[in-house]
């Protein structure tokens, strides 16, 4: 293959991914979610030690700077609580968040779609 | 510049210019400053200081040494004798100096700046050996800062990064950017790595000068996925008149990780580098010698709770494809000069492969990490590795087998910096070359054990080698 069709070749694939990338957005997606980047203040992490409620989800609640206000996100997916128990997520990292807001027992809640650091380096 | 050279810098330029037309989303929507004391904090300072101890020993066999001039045109040479080559007790410091600056939402600015000296050098006399490509008396940009070479703090890393473009997960990154240390290399430097930084350790460990831009989208099947185009400049030829070589040398990438957890991480990359050099990158260039492609990947897991501790294991796999273009490194011989893994008139295409392979224990109770590797590379095996952290030489890059094994013991004290760490290392490193020129590029490499007394050769052949390393690390 010549250079100039490898390099073709990259340039067809990384347009094709980008091509792709506006689709993506509904990843997950209802019409209510709410997407937002923002910097990690804080992470709460649930209680190892404690007994999680039958009825209730594992879940840490985590407060991210969005555009200078504070939005508290409720985290319950497996993953993303490991990442941040093991610190791949930590406080200071910018994230991309995904979240609906949704009333359980009379409270609002954001509950997180995605949450995942910004993807770059 | 060569076509597919501008290509990828209008590409670039292309990039950047649409990064602009994604930062217009936000017009308008531009808010009041937050109230001072909100910001978390903009500016990360760390770094790392880590002072080594090596004790070198290789033997070389009987062969001629060619050097490098003529008499009339008969070329000069001297026939030397099997010896045994050592350096029993080498000492090193390297430091490094991260900084890292968010400039402003989604946009950063990272620098590394590092020292590497060997004690009491103030040159890289003491580990440039001439045995190998990729230490051969000469420092050069893709391996400065990272083989000892004196007391003065260089620029390894000096890049931005605008994320999140378009509002999607998509960034653009250009300066002069990570491309060494990569995966897996760091489970046997004890640094973490994760996500879309950097190139697979086995096909690029080289500092590289260059831009990316990548994707990152949120499939919940394959968590982690990512994808990034990477260019980078290897040799920038200068002021030259049209039609006349040498051309400047550039690498094109294109990476995937196609699934990232915690535990587990697949990737694949290929890279291609067009018009390389015939000798190191600098003034003595005189031709570009052909193209040098890899394919390659990477497969990680980590079984966590087995036993009193964690196992990390990995295995690469890469094959490189040397594409010769006809031109000769001018040694003088005429017809018979080398070219691109070829001597000689048998210029052809050649393809080699390479196996890294192993894995680390952590002990939970004791901070003790236990690991082992081992790697293989054929005969036309060539990495583009010269920045790789090895005394003796890049052991990726290999024609031959190296075995590795190290125990690490980390300090458990508590920590006063946010990454603070502190460990010793105790490490053996054993090469078992099958092949003359390992992580050189220029000649035909010829079996080691095959080689005659008179058969003459640029560099001294090295049968085996090994190095029994400590280092005492701080991190921060």
């Amino acid at each position: 293959m010549t250079s100039k069709r490898v390099l073709a070749a990259g340039l067809l694939a990384a347009a094709a991914v980008f091509a792709g990338a506006p689709g993506l957005r509904a990843a997950g997606g209802a019409e209510k979610t709410v997407k937002a980047v923002g910097t990690v203040l804080e992470v709460r992490l649930p209680d190892p030690a404690a007994k999680p409620a039958a009825d209730k989800p594992v879940e840490a609640v985590v407060t991210v700077l969005v555009r200078g206000k504070k939005v508290e996100v409720v985290v319950r997916d497996e993953l993303t609580l490991k990442k941040l128990r093991i610190k791949k997520i930590n406080v200071e990292d910018e994230v991309r968040v995904q979240y609906r807001v949704v009333t359980e027992d009379g409270v609002e809640k954001n509950v997180a779609v995605t949450f995942r650091r910004s993807a770059g380096c | 510049m060569k076509t597919e050279g501008r290509l990828a810098v209008a590409a670039g330029l292309l990039a950047a210019a649409l990064m602009g037309l994604g930062g217009g989303a936000w017009a308008g929507e531009e808010e009041a400053a937050p109230a001072r004391g909100a910001f978390p904090s903009w500016f990360e300072f760390g770094g790392d200081l880590r002072v080594r101890h090596d004790s070198l020993m290789g033997k070389v066999p009987t062969y001629t040494q060619f050097l490098g001039t003529f008499t009339g045109a008969a070329p000069n040479t001297q026939a030397r004798g099997s010896r045994t080559v050592h350096n029993d007790s080498l000492l090193t410091n390297r430091l490094g100096l991260n900084f890292h600056i968010k400039a402003a939402e989604s946009v950063t600015l990272t620098t590394r700046l590092l020292m590497y000296k060997a004690f009491g050098m103030a040159d890289a006399g003491a580990t440039q050996g001439g045995y190998f490509g990729d230490r051969t008396n000469t420092v050069f940009d893709g391996s400065v800062g990272h083989v000892p070479a004196g007391n003065t703090l260089v620029v390894d890393q000096a890049y931005a990064t605008v994320n999140n473009l378009f509002d999607q997960p998509v960034w653009f990154s250009a300066g002069r950017r990570p491309s060494s240390g990569g995966i897996p290399v760091n489970i046997r430097d004890n640094r973490e790595l994760s996500g879309a930084s950097g190139t697979p350790a086995l096909l690029v460990d080289y500092a590289f000068d260059g831009m990316t831009l990548g994707v990152a989208p949120d499939y919940e099947a394959l968590p982690g996925l990512s994808g990034k185009l990477c260019y980078g400049r290897g040799y920038d030829s200068g002021y030259l008149a049209t039609g006349v070589t040498p051309r400047d040398t550039d690498m094109l990438g294109l990476g995937l990780v196609v699934y990232e957890t915690p535990d587990a991480r697949i990737e694949a990359q290929y890279d291609r580098g067009f018009n390389i050099f015939d000798t190191f990158p600098g003034p003595n260039v005189r031709t570009n010698l052909g193209s040098l492609e890899w394919w390659g990947g990477n497969l990680v897991g980590t079984l966590r709770e087995l036993g009193p501790g964690d196992l990390t294991g990995f295995l690469s796999g890469a094959t490189s494809v040397a594409l010769p273009n006809g031109n000769r490194y001018n040694a003088g011989f005429g017809t018979g000069n080398p070219g691109l893994l070829c001597d000689g008139s048998d210029c052809v295409a050649r393809q080699g492969y390479a196996l890294y392979l192993g894995g680390r224990y952590d002990l939970a109770r004791t901070k003790t990490k236990l690991g082992a590797e081992f790697n293989h590379g054929t005969k036309n095996w060539v990495a583009f590795g010269p920045a790789a952290d090895d005394m003796w030489t890049n052991k990726l890059g290999t024609r031959g087998n190296v075995y590795e094994l190290y125990a690490i013991q980390e300090l458990p004290r508590l920590k006063a910096a946010p990454k603070g760490q502190v460990f010793f290392k105790l490490g053996w490193q054993y090469y078992d070359f099958d092949y003359t020129g390992s992580n050189g590029w220029v000649g035909e490499p010829k079996k080691i054990a095959s080689l005659t007394p008179a058969q003459m050769q640029f560099q001294a052949p090295v049968s085996s080698a090994y190095d029994i390393y400590t280092t005492f690390e701080v991190r921060f």
